[in-house]
């Protein structure tokens, strides 16, 4: 199965800029009330 | 005869309860772990209270670790972090930091002021970010519990 792949837009803190990373999901949960936590790792 | 005064906290419907989740994939060397914290479509969670704790890496004899809380994707000035030596744990209870080096804003009422304010939607999720800066793989499970209020976001 393919490795599901994520953008997030974050804050560098090495150029102080907005910027868009990639990161692989290792595993989605559901949680209390309905929401849901993603755990991730840079991809 | 005693009167009700209907004011706008009549009209607000909300619900008090804790998000508990943990993460045991191993976090390499020089790499980060970063979990989203997301409710369902059409709420609001505002953070009532926090707790997060790791044990130090296995091992390690260098170098540093830190988790990093974040809302409002994900402005360096709008988080919270706590720094630990590699020989030392991560514990953040009940929104006091008790084991660590360094936090992250470094007065303790502007520490609590900054994760009172935490607030995730569906669109906009907290994001926690555990990176690793010692020599050695973090085998160890992170906990994280949120105490959370939700409520209907206004379409």
């Amino acid at each position: 199965m393919a490795q599901k792949i994520v953008e997030l837009e974050e804050f560098d803190e090495e150029t102080g800029k907005m910027v868009k990373r990639k990161y692989k999901v290792l595993e989605e949960r559901k949680v209390e009330g309905g929401g849901k936590v993603t755990i991730m790792q840079p991809a | 005869m005693p009167t009700k005064v209907v004011g706008i906290d009549d009209a607000i419907k909300k619900k008090i309860f804790k998000v508990s989740f943990d993460s045991s994939t191993i976090v390499a060397p020089g790499n980060q772990e970063t979990i989203l914290v997301q409710p369902p479509k059409g709420k609001i969670w505002k953070v009532r209270n926090i707790r997060y704790y790791v044990v130090r890496p296995l091992n390690s004899l260098s170098g540093s670790h830190r988790v990093s809380i974040y809302d409002n994707f994900y402005n360096l000035n709008d988080n919270i972090q706590i720094s630990s030596l590699y020989n030392q744990n991560i514990h953040l209870a009940y929104g006091i930091p008790v084991d660590f080096n360094t936090y992250n804003p470094n007065d303790l009422q502007a520490f609590i002021k900054m994760w009172e304010r935490l607030t995730a939607t569906y669109s906009k999720p907290i994001l926690i970010r555990y990176d690793n800066n010692t020599d050695v793989d973090q085998t160890n499970t992170r906990y994280c519990t949120l105490l959370v209020e939700e409520f209907d976001e206004v379409s």
